[in-house]
């Protein structure tokens, strides 16, 4: 059963349907909602959010455009809202504890420092610049596909794209030591 | 100096193997249909159940229940069934009412007029607890259904419910007056003309020398939610965030008071 199929299904009532569009695309989906919640609880019920909206909204769904895009568009829009509502002081104490992991030696050795430092620095990054890099280099969307997405302009995905990068490189290139001091730079630098 | 290549290069499999690592082994095909479950039994619901319905609907987490409506006679709980098709969204409540709020125990027996039954005293209880959204919460306060479909009138006095996490999963307790009274309990569930997946079984059980109304899990049996009604007519409703055994279950009930 492909997406039109199931779309079809799930428009009269077979929640199988519903089934199909979940296996074919909550992978992309939890990855996509997961780098800008930062958050894999929040990841889920974000997700699974959106394909409740997907079901409650289906009569209304343009059969002939596809549903990807559609459904990203609401789990990013979503992922963005989620992390934006969740009070600063829950997202420091997530950053701290996360600061504190490295500690274990048994992470420390299976954890790639550079990808650490990387994803340090990625959780500081305002949620609009998360979610631009992540779609760019986690998905492989172009940047007119990320301004479809966004709803915005693409200009403003240029630029989210180019802050993004920039700071992430004097995050690495400064004291490459990210992790150790999140709760005050996150704090200053959140949207 | 990082070059651009490398930047791109480093951040792209630092990002593919941080989501993998945290989603990669996610799957939300229960959730989805618990919520969908949900969302057909909400929409299709009629009005006229909605006064005993609406205050505990909106205290609830997001689970796989079923959709009742309670209303007791305590020691008797009667099971109605109600046809209803599964396609279809049936006939919206509007409900009117006050924002819910955070309080206090003492405050919202003030405004309820009963008293609250805690876990106050049980160990493995804590609250606050933080809810998936972040918020942190303990004691909300449901404030009482003014209209209905735009029908005016007291349709139920509030409610309060109470949030603990236990070993790690996350409880909620409902209470609120029965507005009928002492009459006696009619549940309602809705019997859809399909099978819907993830949909809970609902049955009067008698635990512990006790009836209750208990849904349970339809791939393990495990109870997501249990109803019952106290001797001065207060309707309890325990949410399971994650499906538990009965004697959790039961444990929790007994250390109620």
């Amino acid at each position: 059963m492909d997406d039109g199929e199931a779309i079809d299904a799930l428009r009269r009532g077979n929640t199988e349907g519903m089934d199909t569009l979940v296996a074919a695309h909550q992978s992309r989906a939890l990855r996509v909602a997961y780098q800008i919640t930062r958050d894999t609880q929040a990841a889920e019920d974000v997700v699974a959010d959106a394909f409740l909206a997907v079901f409650q909204r289906i009569k209304s769904l343009d059969a002939d455009r596809p549903f990807q895009p559609w459904f990203l568009r609401i789990v990013v829009n979503r992922a963005i809202s989620d992390t934006r509502r969740r009070s600063r002081f829950q997202r420091v104490l997530g950053l701290l504890s996360r600061a504190t992991e490295p500690s274990d030696p048994v992470q420390v050795a299976e954890t790639n420092e550079e990808m650490r430092r990387v994803i340090a620095a990625l959780d500081r990054l305002p949620v609009n610049e998360r979610a631009a890099l992540s779609l760019r280099y986690l998905e492989d969307f172009d940047e007119r596909s990320i301004a479809e997405l966004l709803g915005c302009p693409i200009g403003t995905v240029k630029t989210r794209l180019h802050r993004g990068r920039n700071r992430l490189r004097q995050e690495l290139i400064g004291n490459g030591t990210g992790a150790d001091a999140p709760a005050l730079s996150f704090i200053g630098g959140s949207e | 100096m990082i070059s651009d290549g490398q930047l791109d290069s480093v951040l792209r499999s630092a990002l593919r193997e941080d989501a993998n690592r945290a989603v990669g082994s996610s799957n939300v095909t229960g959730q989805v249909r618990a919520r969908m479950a949900h969302a057909i039994a909400k929409d299709s619901w009629p009005a006229r159940r909605a006064k005993l319905l609406v205050i505990v609907a909106v205290a609830t987490l997001a689970l796989s229940v079923g959709w009742v409506a309670v209303a007791a006679e305590t020691g008797l709980i009667r099971i109605h069934w109600a046809q209803a098709p599964l396609n279809g969204q049936g006939t919206p409540i509007g409900v009117t009412a006050s924002s819910p709020y955070e309080t206090t125990v003492s405050a919202a027996e003030a405004k309820l007029g009963f008293h609250v039954q805690t876990l106050d005293g049980y160990a493995a209880a804590k609250t606050p607890v933080t809810m998936p959204d972040g918020r942190t919460q303990s004691v909300v306060f449901h404030p009482p259904v003014t209209a209905i479909n735009g029908k005016s009138g007291a349709h139920n006095t509030g409610a309060v419910a109470l949030y603990y996490s236990v070993s790690g999963d996350r409880i909620e307790i409902v209470e609120q007056m029965d507005p009928n009274g002492s009459g006696p309990l009619d549940v309602t569930i809705k019997q859809f003309d399909q099978p819907v997946p993830g949909l809970t079984k609902a049955a009067v059980e008698t635990l512990g020398g006790d009836q209750y109304l208990v849904f349970r899990s339809p791939s393990d049996g495990a109870i997501v939610a249990i109803e019952w009604k106290t001797p001065e007519g207060v309707i309890v409703r325990i949410n399971c965030s994650q499906p538990l055994n009965t004697d959790a279950v039961v444990s929790l009930i007994q250390h109620l008071h």
